[in-house]
């Protein structure tokens, strides 16, 4: 009797795993004919709407089995992932064009439509989520242990807003990706956070809700002038001067929010250090990076004389950030509040290669986002690995980690070297080309940027010798030392990071061939705008 | 005092006679033993069968008296909804709370014939009758658990202050008649230049009368005390359709009629929207009960809906009945869950999502659609009304509107943070009943597909 319950159960397991073969290998199989055979396939719409399919395929499944809702979030994850390898195999890098073009008349009363396509700027972004989204997963496996269910269906659901932010051609479309995803985020904050997750998510909430009607009533402004929704028919208009530095400080609101750019960062430390390990990875790996990619998207191309006049301030406010968030870390006692505050200071560096307005700038801010992102949710994902074995964030309490933990040591150095900007990690290849744009246009600025990165490396590296070095606190001794190292699960997980810091520090062309073309285009349009009007 | 002859062209009103008719059967039907739920079921099917009703008969009736065009079959159409619902809502509290039940039925019906009348009459004195209906109706309805001191209450203070406002618009119906010497509102439009002091005072009487009705600031003390005294289905039924009711109306009034002087009432109207929005929002942030949380949050819609009407236009216009469209679904199917979860306090919200992840969940979607975040109705609608008020130039208003969008943000998040974020403090009593869950899915369904897919309704 026992035997036979044992042989279906093996029999189960076997089937199971030999479905999620053929689901992973048609899949992949779709994938690559998507990538060779370049039919008409509407590839952005499916990797927008099949998150949301699953998370309702995942709504019906029975919240009790666990494993089976894990398993085929997983399965959803990666073969989204392999879906969207397509971008990065048949996207045309010689083209400075928005490419899987889509275009359906969605709301022919006001004349928008839903459009979707990506260029340059925007498809990496697209990949990236769907790389973080996979280890969200896998971080979330053990560390996740109520409302299993609900949880993954918020993740796949913010997966899902998060690239139709990046792909919506349509101005009205985008605000609607933008906003949605406030939803899933909030939830993800607010019930699977830590001990003040509610008070951070109602703060997330409320100030990023207060930016976005401000863009709101910008885009509706945008909207009746011209009479079109269409982002790049938007940015053929040339607009009145004082009506371009109004509309720009309507999208900076909802933008600056979210980068988020000195003052209004309040925010991000309490979510930042709130949300479970998955909505700090989501939150710094992407969703901060729709503020300066919608920086990139509208206010440069739509109000270049807007820009050229506010330029100073931008780059004034950016310096701010990236001194300011440094300065801040050195006092940090809380390990997530820590690599939160360094994001301040990080994409402070973004938006002062965006703002310096030159080629390597820009290039350098975007390659700055995508190395943030990866950094960054590398390093909340070593967090939050040791925190659920030890459950304190404090860094006094911990200490010789390095002892117990040898290979996740390992893991963190590298890592935490990225983000200091050792040359061979990506941190270096971003860093570096920001500062060179910056310094062609502001020197002292660039001068004082760079300083910021000397006390970066100052509380990385004494971060490093607190909690990895010195005497193994009784603390530590007791809670971890009984788990032992990262397990293979947990290696997966960081795995993939590691390969693509070296990868895109020893070979960055690969990543900037894609934005190459789109840039130029943007920086061509900018001055001929800016020329024109002078 | 020549008394006109009217045409008996009574076409276009069949709809309504058989409304009529059919409520006074109700009320007969009534007097014998017959199934309760049979009742509302059987309500709710000639409901079904009178929207294919109102939309062929379309014209004018008894003369110039009645007109069912196009603006007012849609607003026929959302009151047979909402009156469909409201129906299903009642049969909720047909067992074990006291409630004369077969007579409120009947009321409901000859309510929401009141509305129907309303929103297609276009003289003075039909005008004023439907009105009576309606609010009559009401009055009664409000008071129909009879034991229930709170409900008393409630009803007295909605009859005080709705005998007011009558008295106050009947006394702006006299003015306007004395001027112009004619009932039928295009011959007002004539005539009104013969004596415009006289008109311009009877209108604003009018508008005052018209503000009581849907609890504009500071006209609006009545509504928190009534919609929380009430029974909750009466709450649903009289913080949505007579809105509807009366906006459609003035709305169709304001803008066709008193076109000339559009700048005059739209000052005013500026005014008290500003006030609506400013004070609604802010009272709903400090309120323990959900009633009155919700009380509020439609004074404040009320003050968004304005925004529509002040612009002046058609377009305007039409924003205000989509807005009041999917107003109604999300209202009422925020009061079907106080209901559902039985439970006034907000206090007692906490960890609902443990024990009714489904039902939290449908109350997630009407938060965030009163809230007017996409991809709910609610923001397609608000976008709408956006849209129209600065087309038209008022920008500085619609800043002051999204800025207190961000409040009522606060009190709408604190309900789902209270139920998905917080941990119960009591095991919920919840109240499963089919016709309610059966409202509930509608309006849930509702506001999401008509928020992804907008382009049914504008």
């Amino acid at each position: 009797m026992l035997t036979e319950q044992t042989f279906q159960k093996e029999t189960r397991k076997h089937l199971l795993i030999a479905l999620l073969i053929v689901i992973l290998a048609g899949s992949t199989m779709i994938a690559f004919g998507i990538a060779f055979n370049n039919f008409k396939y509407p590839l952005l719409s499916n990797l927008i709407f099949f998150p949301v399919l699953g998370s309702l395929f995942i709504f019906f499944l029975n919240g009790q089995k666990e494993e089976v809702i894990k398993l085929t979030t997983l399965v959803i994850a990666i073969v989204e992932f392999i879906l969207s390898i397509p971008l990065y195999l048949s996207f045309s890098k010689t083209s400075p064009q928005m490419q899987f073009t889509e275009k359906y008349l969605w709301i022919p009363q006001w004349g928008i439509s839903y459009s979707l396509g990506v260029d340059g700027i925007s498809v990496l972004f697209v990949l990236l989520s769907s790389l973080l989204t996979i280890l969200c997963v896998l971080v979330s496996w053990n560390e996740i242990n109520k409302k299993i269910k609900e949880f993954y269906i918020c993740l796949l659901l913010t997966h899902s807003a998060m690239i139709g932010v990046f792909m919506s051609l349509d101005i009205f479309l985008f605000y609607i990706f933008w906003e949605a995803m406030l939803i899933p985020m909030y939830l993800i904050i607010g019930v699977w956070g830590g001990p003040r997750r509610i008070y951070a998510a109602i703060k997330f909430f409320l100030y990023t809700f207060i930016g976005s009607l401000l863009m709101l009533v910008g885009i509706i402004i945008l909207y009746l002038h011209t009479g079109t929704s269409d982002i790049l028919k938007l940015t053929q208009f040339s607009y009145p001067y004082k009506m371009q530095i109004w509309l720009f400080l309507a999208f900076l609101a909802a933008f600056a929010v979210k980068v988020p750019m000195w003052p209004v960062h309040t925010w991000l430390p309490d979510a930042h250090t709130e949300a479970p390990t998955a909505g700090s990875v989501i939150l710094a790996g992407i969703l901060i990076k729709m503020g300066a990619y919608g920086l990139l998207r509208f206010n440069i191309p739509m109000f270049p004389e807007a820009t050229l006049a506010l330029k100073p301030l931008m780059l004034i406010l950016s310096v701010i950030a990236i001194i300011y968030g440094a300065l801040i870390c050195l006092v940090q006692i809380d390990l997530k509040r820590l690599i939160a505050y360094s994001s301040v200071s990080h994409m402070g560096l973004v938006t002062l290669g965006i703002f310096a307005l030159n080629h390597q700038g820009i290039q350098g801010g975007i390659l700055q986002m995508i190395n943030h992102g990866i950094i960054t949710g590398a390093l909340f994902l070593c967090v939050g690995i040791v925190y659920q074995r030890s459950h304190t964030r404090e860094i006094a309490k911990y200490g010789g980690v390095a002892s117990i933990m040898p290979i996740y040591s390992a893991f963190f150095m590298v890592f935490l070297l990225a983000s200091i900007g050792l040359p061979g990690t990506n941190g270096f290849v971003g860093e570096f080309l920001i500062l060179l744009g910056a310094f062609k246009i502001w020197k002292l600025m660039s001068a004082l940027a760079a300083t910021a990165l000397v006390i970066g490396a100052a509380y990385m590296l004494w971060l490093y010798q607190r909690v990895f070095f010195e005497k193994t606190t009784p603390y530590i001794d007791q809670h971890i030392r009984g788990y032992g190292d990262l397990n293979s699960r947990e290696i997966v997980t960081l795995l993939p990071l590691i390969i693509v810091v070296f990868w895109i520090g020893f070979y960055p062309t690969d990543i900037l061939s894609f934005m190459d073309l789109s840039v130029k285009e943007l920086l061509n349009h900018f001055n001929c705008r800016v020329g024109v009007a002078k | 005092m020549n008394i006109p002859q009217v045409p008996l062209n009574f076409h276009a009103l069949i709809p309504e006679i058989c409304l009529a008719a059919f409520a006074s059967f109700i009320l007969l039907l009534s007097l014998l033993r017959i199934n309760k739920l049979f009742l509302i079921w059987f309500s709710v099917v000639f409901f079904v069968f009178l929207i294919p009703l109102s939309i062929i008969f379309e014209g004018k009736a008894l003369g110039e008296f009645f007109l069912n065009d196009y603006l007012a079959i849609y607003l026929k159409i959302i009151i047979i909804f909402g009156t469909i619902l409201s129906l299903l809502l009642l049969s909720s509290y047909l067992q074990s709370r006291l409630i004369i039940l077969k007579d409120s039925v009947a009321l409901l019906l000859f309510a929401s014939l009141g509305m129907m009348l309303l929103v297609s009459s276009r003289e003075l004195i039909s005008f004023f009758v439907s009105l009576e209906l309606m609010s009559l109706s009401l009055y009664a309805l409000v008071g129909i658990r009879k034991y229930d001191t709170r409900v008393q209450e409630a009803a007295i203070k909605y009859f005080m202050l709705g005998g007011l406002s009558t008295a106050i618009m009947l006394f702006g119906i006299a003015l306007l008649y004395g001027a112009t010497k004619v009932t039928e509102f295009s011959l007002i439009v004539q005539n009104i230049s013969q004596n415009p002091h006289l008109s311009l005072l009877g209108l604003s009487l009018f508008i005052v009368g018209f503000c009581f009705k849907i609890a504009l600031v500071p006209f609006h003390m009545w509504a928190p005390d009534v919609y929380e005294g009430a029974p909750t289905p009466v709450t649903a039924f009289i913080s949505t359709l007579p809105k509807v009711a009366v906006l459609g109306a003035f709305g169709r009034i304001l803008i066709e009629i008193f076109q000339n002087y559009y700048t005059q009432w739209s000052s005013f109207l500026i005014v008290l929207a500003v006030l609506t929005i400013i004070v609604g929002n802010i009272l709903a942030l400090p309120q323990k009960n959900i009633k009155r949380m919700l009380a509020y949050s439609s004074i404040a819609h009320g003050g968004y809906v304005i925004l529509g009407l002040i612009v002046g236009t058609q377009a305007g216009f039409n924003a205000v009945i989509t807005y009041m469209l999917i107003y109604t679904l999300m209202n009422i199917g925020a009061f079907a869950m106080v209901i559902a979860f039985n439970e006034e306090e907000i206090e007692n919200y906490k960890g609902l999502n443990k024990f009714h992840p489904v039902l939290s969940f449908a109350m997630l979607i009407f938060m965030f659609s009163l809230t007017g975040v996409p991809p709910t109705a609610g923001f397609i609608v608000k976008f709408n009304i956006f849209l129209q008020a600065i087309k038209a130039g008022y920008t500085w208003l619609v800043v002051i509107a999204v800025l207190f969008t961000v409040v009522s943000a606060y009190y709408y998040l604190r309900i789902v943070m209270y139920m998905y974020m917080k941990e119960p403090i009591k095991v919920p009593e919840t109240f499963r009943h089919r016709e309610l869950e059966i409202a509930i899915a509608f309006c849930a369904l509702g506001v999401l597909i008509l928020g992804i897919l907008p382009f049914y309704i504008i």
